[in-house]
This record gives C-alpha cells, sequence and structure tokens, in this order.
C-alpha cells in the first residue's frame, strides 16, 4: 500500500472543501437508500461529522497503530448510531466513489486499490471493536427522564434513569440524542459519580438558537426518553494514584463534571482536601450554588467559593474566577471547566502564576462546538 | 396426457438442455395420432436448434475468456474487479447532482431558519439582562426612597426594621418591573424556538412557516 499516495489524493480531493460531503451522500444515499435515516436531516456541510474524519483516518493508515484504540472506540461508538457491519461496504463504496469523481485521471486503478485496502482494514478495526463491545454492553442506553427543573431561565438540571447499568467515571461524558431532535447527538457531562440506581444528572445551558440544548431546556419533559452513547473523555477524570488536594474552578455549567468530581471524594476517599470556585457573569447564574453549598456544609474538607464578574452589585467575591482562585493554590491538582473563552482565559492565567502545566487539566465543555472530547 | 407435478418442473429447470440432448431426443410415437408431424421437419429443426445452442455456447466462453483477460489486465494494474462496487460507481453523476442540489436547498432552509432562531433567542437575552439591570437600578432607588421616608416619619428607629423596610421595598419594585415585562415574552419565545427546532423532520409546511414569518 502506498501510504504518501492516498494522503497525496486526499489532500487534493479534501480542496474541494464542501463539495466532498456533499457528493459523497448524495452518492451514499442514491446507491444504499436504507442509510438515510441514519443521518440527520441537515447535513450542511459545515457541520459534517462523517467525511472529514473518514478521509484522514483511511489516508494516514500508515500509522493505524498508534490510532487503533482511537479507533476501536470509534467502532464500539458507531452501535448508537445503529450502525451494524453490513453498513460499512455501502460507506466504502461512497467514499471510493467519491474519490474517484474529484481525483479524475488521478484516479488509477492501483489508487482504488490502495483506498480499498486501507478502508477494509479500518472497518475491520471498528467492526471487530464493536462486535466485542456487543459482548458486554448496548450499542445505547435509554435513560427516562424522572426530574426536569429550569434552575434560570437558560439552564435546566435534568435527571434520568438508564435502563442498564453504566459504568462512567465522574469527569466523563457522553453523546446524547432524543425523539424531539432525531439523530441529532450532542455531548453532555455527567454531573454526578455512578450511583446504584443508575440516574444520572445532567446540566444543560441553551446556546442562543441551539437546537439540541434548547429543546433539552425547554421542550424535554419527565417521562421523556434519552438514547445515550458510551461514556467518553479522561481529561478530567482523577487519578486514584495521585491522592492530592483539588482545586476546581468552573464556568457556567462546565461545574457539571467538576460536581462529579466532588461527589466522587466523597464517595471513595481518600479524602483529598477540596476548593470550589464556581465563576458565573451575574449572581442570578450561580444556578446551583445551594445543592454546592450543602455539600459544604456536610463535608468539612470542602469549600465552595462563588465569584461573580459582572455584577457590581454583588456582596460576594468579584471578579474573574481565575484570579480569584490562585489565591488558594498550594500545589493542588487544578481542574478548568467552562466555555472555550474561559478555559481559553483561565488557563493562560494559571500558567502565568506558575502552575505547572502538567497540574492543568481542563476540558472545554460547554462550548458551542460540539467538539469531540 | 401426464400431469405435470411441480417436483418434475422444477427438476427439469435445473438441468440445462445441451446442444447433444437436442440433436438426439428421441420421441415416442404418440399411438393414436396417425397424422403427427413430418419426422423429417422436425429432425432439421432439431438440428438447427442444437447448432444454434452450440453456437451460443461458443460466444459465452469467448465472452468468458475475454472477462478473464480483461480481469487480469484489471489486476496487474492493481485493481480488484472481483466486486463490481468498489471504485466503480453505479449511480449516474446527473443523479447525485440531483440529489445534492435538493440536500442544499433544504439545508439552506434549516440553516435560515436556526439562524433566525439564534437572533430571535440573542435579542431576547439581551432585553431580558437589560430589564433585569433596570429593574435592580430602580429597586435600589426604591430601597434608598423607602428608607428616608420611615426616618422622616418619627416612628420608633431600628437598624433591624430600618433594612427590612428598605429590602421590601426593594423586592416588591424589582418584582413589579421585572414580572410584567418577562413572562410573556419568554414564555411566547420558547415555543417559538421549539416549533423552530421541530421543522425539519415534520412536514415542509412546519419547515416554510417560520420563514414566511420571518420575511
Ligand atoms: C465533552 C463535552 C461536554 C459537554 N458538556 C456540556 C454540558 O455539561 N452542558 C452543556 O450545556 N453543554 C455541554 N457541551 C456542549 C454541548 O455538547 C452542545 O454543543 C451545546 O448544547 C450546543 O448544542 P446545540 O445543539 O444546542 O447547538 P447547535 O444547534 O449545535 O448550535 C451550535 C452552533 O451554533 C453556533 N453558535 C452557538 N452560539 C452562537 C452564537 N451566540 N452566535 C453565533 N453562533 C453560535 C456554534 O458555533 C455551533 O455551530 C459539551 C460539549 C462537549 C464536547
Ligand atoms: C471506516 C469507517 C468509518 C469511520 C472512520 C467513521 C468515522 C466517523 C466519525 C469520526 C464520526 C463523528 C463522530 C461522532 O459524531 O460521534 C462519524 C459519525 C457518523 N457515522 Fe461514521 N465512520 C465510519 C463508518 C460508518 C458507517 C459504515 C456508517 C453507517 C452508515 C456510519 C454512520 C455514521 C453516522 C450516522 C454518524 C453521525 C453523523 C452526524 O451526526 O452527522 N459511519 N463517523
Amino acid at each position: 500500500m502506498d501510504a504518501q499516495a492516498l494522503k497525496d489524493s486526499w489532500h487534493l480531493v479534501a480542496r474541494s472543501g464542501d463539495q466532498v460531503p456533499l457528493f459523497f451522500y448524495s452518492t451514499l444515499f442514491l446507491m444504499h437508500p436504507e442509510t438515510r435515516d441514519m443521518f440527520p436531516v441537515s447535513m450542511a456541510a459545515q457541520r459534517d461529522r462523517l467525511v472529514s474524519a473518514l478521509g484522514r483516518i483511511v489516508s494516514n493508515v500508515d500509522r493505524v497503530d498508534e490510532a487503533v484504540p482511537l479507533i476501536q472506540q470509534l467502532g464500539r461508538d458507531h452501535r448508537k448510531f445503529a450502525v451494524v457491519a453490513g453498513h460499512y461496504p455501502a460507506v466504502g463504496h461512497a467514499l471510493l466513489a467519491t474519490l474517484q469523481h474529484f481525483l479524475g485521471d488521478r484516479w488509477t486503478p492501483a489508487l482504488a486499490n490502495d483506498w480499498k485496502q486501507a478502508y477494509e482494514l479500518i472497518a475491520k478495526v471498528m467492526i471487530d471493536a464493536a462486535d466485542a463491545a456487543s459482548a458486554t454492553s448496548p450499542p445505547w442506553w435509554e435513560g427516562e427522564i424522572i426530574g426536569h427543573e429550569r434552575l434560570t431561565l437558560d439552564i435546566a438540571v435534568i435527571r434520568a434513569r438508564l435502563n442498564y447499568p453504566y459504568p462512567f467515571r465522574p469527569g466523563q461524558s457522553a453523546s446524547f440524542s432524543f425523539a424531539l431532535r432525531p439523530r441529532l447527538w450532542r455531548f453532555y457531562s455527567f454531573a454526578n459519580a455512578p450511583r446504584r440506581d443508575n440516574t444520572i444528572d445532567l446540566h444543560v445551558r441553551v446556546v442562543d438558537g441551539g437546537t439540541v440544548s434548547t429543546a433539552l431546556v425547554h421542550g424535554v419533559q419527565r417521562g421523556d426518553i434519552l438514547r445515550v452513547g458510551a461514556p467518553v473523555g479522561d481529561r478530567l477524570t482523577l487519578n486514584p494514584n495521585l491522592p492530592r488536594d483539588l482545586l476546581l474552578i468552573a464556568g457556567g455549567t462546565g461545574l457539571a463534571p467538576l460536581k462529579a468530581l466532588v461527589e466522587q471524594v466523597a464517595y471513595e476517599g481518600p479524602t483529598r482536601r477540596v476548593h470550589f470556585f464556581v465563576g458565573a457573569r451575574t449572581s442570578r447564574e450561580l444556578y446551583d450554588i445551594e445543592a454546592l453549598t450543602k455539600l459544604e456544609t456536610e463535608y468539612p474538607w470542602l469549600s465552595v467559593v462563588p465569584v461573580v464578574s459582572h455584577d457590581v452589585l454583588y456582596r460576594g467575591e468579584r471578579g474573574q474566577v481565575a484570579d480569584v482562585a490562585l489565591r488558594a493554590w498550594r500545589g493542588q491538582e487544578v481542574f478548568v471547566c467552562g466555555s472555550g473563552e474561559m478555559v481559553g482565559a483561565t488557563v493562560t492565567r494559571l500558567v502565568e502564576a506558575g502552575v505547572p502545566n502538567e497540574q492543568i487539566h481542563f476540558d472545554e465543555s460547554t462550548t458551542g462546538e460540539g467538539k469531540e472530547p | 396426457m401426464g400431469e405435470m407435478t411441480w417436483e418434475h418442473h422444477s427438476s427439469r429447470d435445473f438441468r440445462p438442455l445441451t446442444p447433444d440432448q437436442v440433436r438426439k431426443k428421441q420421441f415416442s410415437r404418440a399411438k393414436l395420432a396417425r397424422r403427427g408431424y413430418s419426422e423429417e421437419e422436425v429432425e432439421s429443426f432439431l438440428y438447427r436448434v442444437a447448432d444454434e445452442m452450440a453456437g451460443g455456447d461458443k460466444e459465452k466462453a469467448d465472452l468468458r475468456a475475454e472477462i478473464d483477460r480483461l480481469k487480469n489486465w484489471y489486476k496487474n494494474q492493481g485493481a480488484d474487479v472481483a466486486d463490481p462496487g468498489m471504485g466503480q460507481p453505479r449511480v449516474s453523476i446527473d443523479a447525485v447532482n440531483i440529489l445534492s442540489r435538493a440536500q442544499q436547498t433544504a439545508d439552506a432552509q434549516i440553516a435560515e431558519a436556526e439562524d433566525y432562531a439564534r437572533r430571535l433567542v440573542g435579542q431576547a437575552r439581551q432585553q431580558y439582562e437589560l430589564t433585569l439591570q433596570e429593574a435592580q437600578q430602580r429597586a435600589e432607588e426604591a430601597a434608598v426612597e423607602a428608607v428616608d421616608a420611615y426616618r422622616s416619619s418619627g416612628v420608633v428607629q431600628s437598624a433591624e426594621a430600618e433594612e427590612l423596610e428598605s429590602r421590601i421595598a426593594y423586592l416588591r419594585t424589582f418584582a413589579e418591573v421585572t414580572q410584567v415585562q418577562l413572562r410573556a415574552v419568554l414564555e411566547g419565545l420558547a415555543n417559538e424556538v421549539n416549533k423552530l427546532g421541530s421543522l425539519p423532520s415534520r412536514s415542509r409546511q412546519a419547515a416554510t412557516d417560520p420563514l414566511t414569518r420571518h420575511g
């Protein structure tokens, strides 16, 4: 297999931009109409999640060894789209037809063969991983909403009970979809540590005009069913071998995964001291502060400090949450979660103040981008 | 007349005739049919059929050889033609283009509706923040006024009562200013946005509705 030829040809094809996924999907749906229903109604190229990844992953087949865990995870995760082994040739056909179309004369039989083999290799890794996973976990979990509370105009706390045991680690997220917004998947973080009754909490904030978040905050009700993919992400999880004290810095609904860490410390120990700084623009946006203050009175090792940036009348701590939190830094592991902007600014401040990089854990969780963890 | 059972029928279908079988076929004489077909005619016809079949077989063999030759040629060029789908799209470019255009139209409509919703909510949120700020300011003023009024009222003064007076005035004014303005707008807005979000999957009518209202 000529890996360089794969990369070069993908590079060429990718130059056609939005036309590429458009052609790919039209071909796929014409040749294999049964796959149409698996994808969202709008296939707007800028939010295409499959084609660019497909080209990138397959054309990097020469480095497949490094990528195997990721590809396996992708294969397991594809079960939530109801993808089965029989669908892979269809996507392979559409991919090759797309390459042929955009490469024109450069599409030689030798190149075709290389792409075919590379695709089949990646597909095999995904299918095998999916098969293996099917022995131990369902393709997706279903969670019945048993609590839905709007704590501010645009933030809701949702509790759902999952139908099967769901092993996840505090700090992780999963992608969710539901009948009101068919086939749209978005990531949300768990705001709790695993519980025996299989319930999970989500904190969802509306993104202006956001398709999924708006429906979760204003549309769904108790009794509605959420479809839940496998848990993902390890950037905000605790290292059990490193039982250091914690400094948690949250912005907006970024407090969800950090609250899960607090619960984990409460359940598991060994007890660490935890300083939890919760940032918001106005005091009205400190949506979960009551629950956190209650935890604070229960646990002597926990201190919760709300910090408000844009509210001159606020009587508590005012300013940027990073600045206030830095005053409490005594060498703890630092966890940051919030909007992309907030995380960026906070991490910069921390580094400037001398917090070592390897002690800063962060994830941009509440941005509208729906980026993969 | 012998009855033709399903079994007979199917087993016969599985065994194709060879030209030789046709050539050597013996017809049993129909006992009562004195005036049968001319044997000569039947025979010469069968020979013709056999010849044509033989010709067909040869053509098939030639074609098969040609296919093998082509397959080998492709294989030597590095292509696998065993799986005809791979790399050999069976759909016409016209069909792909038509579907692509339809998808683009749908995407554009959805994007426009989403953009509309985004601006709608964004503006509402700004309005909301502004209203709250205003309310807060007016409530602060009301609280100060209330304390002034309390002090000049000549009632026995206590710090606690003063604080209470000011808080009540604050809250009353805050609630008055915000409640009236916000409730109606926000509930209506939430409904509007929900309608927008569910548009693509439901019906075309729903899809164009918010747009016409918008435009
Ligand atoms: C690992 C992870 C964890 C997450 N955890 C949470 C969580 O716990 N809670 C939570 O609420 N969210 C969380 N998110 C974000 C969530 O996944 C969604 O991205 C978010 O809810 C928006 O989805 P949506 O469908 O409503 O928006 P979409 O319909 O996808 O709209 C977002 C689109 O609009 C654009 N956009 C957004 N806002 C604006 C604006 N103001 N002006 C112009 N364009 C804009 C974005 O660029 C994007 O293209 C998480 C994301 C990740 C990746
Ligand atoms: C080698 C093969 C494949 C690769 C590398 C691949 C890769 C990806 C990636 C990276 C994503 C985005 C991840 C996410 O949103 O969670 C994705 C999404 C998706 N994939 Fe695949 N995929 C492959 C095969 C398939 C097949 C065979 C199907 C079934 C027809 C399929 C259906 C989907 C669907 C429905 C989505 C969600 C699309 C969306 O929400 O816009 N994929 N794929």
